[in-house]
């Protein structure tokens, strides 16, 4: 049977995974973990995934450059991507939003913010799938 | 990027707009007005707009409507959409992204904070249509299959066939495979696969040798004669292609 859809989250802290997961759980959102951004993109070249929170400073590939990977790769170019990180400067955030990300999140997040911020990132990723399909 | 893209920008104050105005044209954008929801969709009905800014509260037809219009709009459907709004509750904020709008931004903004976001939500966009157009370049019609010739690629599924015979590739010979299908019959260089199947950087001697143990698991998997429709052929000094039929 294919698998469904899972919502990528990654992070090098394993606290914060476990919370984020957590949230996910809660809203029924089956997801997948990575602690740093080459794990996430072994995970996307086998998974389907619907969606990326990602942190930003992790050891080995940071959320810029698996947010740059993911960006270059046509297959994953409409997967949403989320920032959800501790750099909350202003000129951090600034510099994440003109990347491109479809949305930027400083730490800590609220569970119900996190979850409006997902569902609204899938129903625009549809309405997007659904007019490339005309 | 496009040459100077156009934004429309609707709030019903006119001091704001004005600032707004100056902000954007400043930064070589070409800015249209509107004071509510139907003003903007006069203007999306008679020009070609790339990204809107809208405030919630307007009469006439508020922020949230005018966003459901444009929504439903196939032609505006992939247009960023962002709201500027005085509506700083966390419920505000938290309702405004539920809904899919491409960001949401409190007043009084920053000028930086103002142009890092349409800067970001204009490249997106062309990201996604940059993305678009290769994909539909491959698939089709909307198909779900690439083939060249007898070879067929289900993306979904991650199956390959030939002559309805299934080929077991890895994940990354896969990459590898469905990426040259995407781009058949064009030679793609060493460098370009190398991002693709191993996320790497890097310059076109290593590339060549990283890709050669790849590229001929994968040959010795299709097992076809070379220039075969669907064997993948080595252009000398250039890259790969799939070869498609003559």
């Amino acid at each position: 049977m294919k698998p469904q859809p899972a919502i990528l989250v990654v992070d090098d802290e394993p606290d914060m995974l476990e919370n984020l997961s957590l949230a996910l759980q809660v809203a029924d959102y089956p997801h997948l973990t990575a602690k740093d951004g080459l794990e996430a993109l072994e995970i996307l070249q086998t998974q389907p995934i619907q969606l990326i929170l990602s942190d930003i400073v992790m050891p080995r590939m940071n959320g810029y450059q698996l947010y740059q990977q993911v960006r270059e790769n046509p297959l994953w170019g409409a997967i949403p991507f989320i920032f959800v990180t501790g750099c909350w400067l202003n000129s951090e955030i600034c510099y994440g939003k003109e990347l491109g990300v479809d949305d930027y999140l400083v730490k800590p997040v609220k569970a119900n913010y996190l979850i409006a911020v997902i569902q609204g990132k899938l129903r625009r990723a549809q309405q997007l799938a659904k007019a490339a399909d005309q | 990027m496009r040459a100077m893209p156009s934004i429309l920008v609707v709030d019903d104050e006119a001091d704001l707009l004005e600032q707004i105005t100056l902000i954007l044209e400043a930064d070589d954008y070409r800015v249209f007005t509107a004071s509510n929801g139907l003003e903007a969709l006069k203007i999306l009905h008679t020009e070609q707009v790339h990204l809107i800014i809208a405030d919630i509260a307007m009469p006439d037809m508020n922020g949230y409507q005018l966003y459901t219009r444009v929504r439903e709009n196939l032609e505006w459907v992939t247009i960023p959409f962002i709201f500027l709004s005085a509506r700083t509750m966390d419920s505000d904020i938290r309702f405004g992204k539920e809904m899919g709008v491409d960001d949401y931004l409190t007043k009084p903004i920053r000028v930086a904070d103002l142009l890092a976001a349409v800067r970001g939500k204009l490249r997106r966009s062309q990201q996604l249509a940059d993305s678009l157009t290769q994909l539909k370049q491959s698939q089709g019609s909307g198909a779900r299959f690439l083939t060249a010739g007898e070879l067929q690629i289900d993306l979904d599924q991650h199956k390959v066939t030939w002559q309805d015979r299934e080929i077991k590739l890895s994940a990354r010979e896969f990459t590898l495979l469905a990426y040259l299908a995407r781009q058949a019959g064009k030679v793609v260089s060493p460098t370009e696969l190398i991002q693709v199947t191993h996320q790497l950087e890097t310059d076109p001697i290593e590339a060549g040798t990283l890709l050669r143990p790849l590229i001929l698991s994968v040959r010795r998997k299709l097992d076809l004669a070379e220039g075969e429709v669907g064997s993948i052929e080595n252009v000398r000094g250039v890259g790969y292609r799939l070869v498609i039929p003559a």
